[in-house]
C-alpha cells in the first residue's frame, strides 16, 4: 500500500523531531522542512499529498508559501499551524486558500483528525470549499468576504459569532464538530468559556433558518460529541 | 472648566473689585480723591483702580498658566497610563506567541512518551501530571492574553435583556463543584417597568455574571445562600451579587481586580487569579462600573452597573 505523503514545516527542529514520529505511528511518510523555501522545494520534489505549515517563519513565512503554492496553480491541501487566535486571523487564512488552520499549542490527536478529514475532503472536491466566496447549500447562501448570509435572496442577519459557526459548519460539513473546537475557532477564548455559549448561538441559527432541532435539515445535534451540518454545500465563485 | 477654576478666578478679580469699590465712595466724596506725596499730588482714584487692574491681572494670569499646567500634566498621566497598558497588552502577546512552540513541543514529546510506555502506572501517572501541568501554564498565558487583548473591535453588539443574561449565567454557575446544596435566587425588576435592554456582547457578559457568581458560590459554604438583585439605577441597569461568605479584607479590596492578585483569604481556593479582572475588563467595556463592598466573615456584595440604552 502506498502510504499518504505530508510533507511539516516549522522552523523548530525539536518540534518537527516529536511531531514526525507521531504522525509516522499513524502511517504517514512525512518529510521535514525547517523553512519556507525549503517548503517549496520539497513540495516541488516530494509531490505531498497534504503539507502541514507553520505561519511564522523567518524569510519566507507560511503565508507567502501558501500564496506562492496557490498562484501556481498547486492546491495541495494545506492546514495552516497559527499562533495568533483571533477571528480576524483565522479568516484571513481561509481566504488565502488554507484547507484549515490549527491554534499552536494544539493537542497531537486533533492535529492528525485535521488531517485525515481535510485528505476525506480533498478525495471528494476538486477545488477546496475554502477556496470560494460564496458557499451554497439549499436556498442558503453564504459571502464569505462581506460576512453575510442570505436565504433566498433575502439578508438574514446574523450575529458575527452565529455567522462564523456556520461557515465553519459549511467549510467541514458531513463532520463532527465538537464544542469545544467551535470555541476555539470561532470564539477563540476556549478556556474561559463554557460550551453552553456555542447552544446558545446554535439556536439562533437554526431559529433563523427555521431548522427544527428534532428533525433537521441543515443541523444536527451529536449526542455526546457536538454538531453536524448534514446539508450538502457547494462553492461559488 | 473646573469648579474650582472659577473659584480661583474669582479669588484672583478681587482686587479689581475693591478699587472699583473703593473709587466709589472717593466719588461719593466720602474720602478725599487727591493726596500730597512728598512733592507730587496724586488722584486717589485713578491710582485704586490702577493698582487693582494690574494686582487682578496679575493673578488671573498666575492661575490660567497653573490651571494650564495641571490640565498639560493630567494629559501625560493619562498618555503615561494608555501607554502601560498598551506595552502590557503587548508584553502579553509576545510572551504568549513565545510560549507556543515550547508547549507545543511538549504536549507532542509527552504524547510520543506515553504511547511508547509500556504501562508502568506510576511513570504514566508522572507523564500525566507534566501533561495537566502543561496544560495549566498554557491557559494562564492564553487568559491573561485574550484579557488584554479584549476590545470592542471583537465584541458583538446586540441588545440583551438582562433578566435572560442572569438566567443564563446562573444556571451555568450552578455546576460549580460542592455546591449543589447553594440557593441562588434572582430578582430581577418589574414593576413598575421592566429594565430596559443592555447593548453589548451577550457571551461576554454571560460570562462576567457567571464569574460572579461563582466567586461568591466558592467563598460560601455548601449551602448557602446568594441573592442577585437587577434594578434600575439612575445611569442604568444596577445589578447585585450578595453574598454570606467570608468576605474580603480592607486591605484587599483595592487590589482584587488586579490580574493575578489573590486575597490573603482567598488562597486555599484553585483559580486563576484572573477572574474580577476580567469581570472589571467586560464592565468597562460596556461603558459600566464595578463597586465591591465587604465585610470580613459576614460577606461580600458586587454592584455592577451597565449603561441602557436609553441613556
Amino acid at each position: 500500500m502506498v502510504k499518504t505523503k505530508l510533507l511539516i514545516v516549522d522552523d523548530e527542529p525539536d518540534l518537527l523531531a516529536e511531531l514526525k514520529p507521531l504522525l509516522e505511528r499513524v502511517g504517514f511518510a512525512v518529510t521535514t522542512a525547517l523553512d519556507g523555501d525549503q517548503a517549496l522545494k520539497a513540495v516541488d520534489l516530494i509531490l505531498p499529498d497534504l503539507v502541514v505549515l507553520d505561519v511564522l517563519m523567518p524569510h519566507t513565512d507560511g503565508r507567502e508559501v501558501l500564496r506562492q503554492l496557490r498562484q501556481q496553480g498547486n492546491w495541495t491541501p494545506v492546514i495552516l499551524l497559527t499562533r495568533v487566535g483571533t477571528p480576524t486571523e483565522r479568516a484571513l487564512s481561509l481566504q488565502e486558500g488554507a484547507d484549515d488552520y490549527l491554534n499552536k499549542p494544539f493537542e497531537p490527536f486533533e492535529l492528525i483528525a485535521r488531517i485525515q478529514a481535510v485528505l476525506r475532503r480533498s478525495q471528494r472536491e476538486d477545488l477546496p470549499l475554502t477556496s470560494f466566496r460564496l458557499l451554497r447549500s439549499d436556498q442558503l447562501i453564504l459571502d464569505r468576504q462581506t460576512r453575510r448570509a442570505f436565504w433566498d435572496g433575502k439578508d438574514l442577519m446574523l450575529s458575527t459569532r452565529a455567522f462564523g459557526v456556520l461557515e465553519y459548519f459549511m467549510l467541514n460539513s458531513q463532520e463532527i464538530i465538537s464544542r469545544e473546537r467551535l470555541l476555539d475557532q470561532v470564539w477563540g477564548w476556549s478556556s474561559l468559556n463554557e460550551t453552553r455559549t456555542v447552544d446558545i448561538r446554535i439556536n439562533e441559527i437554526r431559529k433563523t433558518l427555521g431548522d427544527d432541532p428534532e428533525n433537521p435539515k441543515f443541523i444536527e445535534t451529536v449526542k455526546g460529541s457536538g454538531y453536524r451540518y448534514i446539508k450538502e454545500v457547494a462553492g461559488q465563485k | 472648566m473646573s469648579k474650582s477654576l472659577w473659584h480661583r478666578l474669582g479669588l484672583a478679580l478681587f482686587p479689581l473689585f475693591l478699587g472699583i469699590f473703593l473709587a466709589a465712595l472717593i466719588k461719593a466724596n466720602v474720602i478725599e480723591n487727591f493726596v500730597v506725596l512728598g512733592s507730587f499730588q496724586v488722584e486717589l482714584l485713578a491710582l485704586c483702580l490702577l493698582i487693582g487692574v494690574v494686582t487682578s491681572a496679575c493673578f488671573v494670569i498666575m492661575v490660567l498658566t497653573q490651571n494650564k499646567k495641571k490640565s498639560n500634566w493630567d494629559r501625560e498621566i493619562a498618555q503615561e497610563r494608555e501607554l502601560q497598558s498598551l506595552e502590557k497588552q503587548r508584553f502579553l502577546q509576545r510572551l504568549d506567541h513565545e510560549m507556543k512552540n515550547p508547549l507545543t513541543t511538549i504536549r507532542l514529546g509527552l504524547t510520543n512518551l506515553q504511547e511508547s510506555l509500556v504501562g508502568d502506572p506510576d511513570e504514566t501517572e508522572t507523564l500525566n501530571r507534566i501533561r495537566n501541568q502543561a496544560l495549566r501554564l498554557q491557559t494562564l498565558v492564553e487568559d491573561m492574553r485574550r484579557l488584554a487583548d479584549l476590545d470592542e473591535a471583537s465584541m458583538e453588539s446586540e441588545d440583551n435583556r438582562i433578566a435572560d443574561i442572569l438566567e443564563e449565567a446562573v444556571t451555568q454557575a450552578k455546576c460549580f463543584p460542592g455546591r449543589e446544596q447553594a440557593t441562588i435566587q434572582v430578582t430581577v425588576q418589574e414593576v413598575p417597568w421592566p429594565l430596559a435592554s443592555v447593548r453589548g456582547d451577550r457571551d461576554l457578559l454571560i460570562l462576567a455574571f457567571r464569574n460572579l457568581i461563582e466567586n461568591a458560590l466558592k467563598f460560601s459554604g455548601s449551602s448557602c445562600r446568594i441573592e442577585i438583585r437587577a434594578t434600575e439605577d439612575k445611569y442604568g441597569i444596577l445589578v447585585e451579587v450578595a453574598d454570606k461568605g467570608r468576605g474580603i479584607s480592607s486591605e484587599d479590596l483595592e487590589f482584587v481586580c488586579i490580574e493575578l492578585y489573590r486575597g490573603k483569604n482567598a488562597q486555599d481556593q484553585p483559580g486563576s487569579g484572573l477572574g474580577l479582572a476580567l469581570v472589571q475588563r467586560i464592565v468597562a467595556l460596556h461603558h459600566g462600573r464595578i463597586e465591591i463592598n465587604s465585610r470580613l466573615a459576614e460577606g461580600t456584595v458586587v454592584r455592577v452597573l451597565l449603561p441602557t440604552k436609553v441613556n
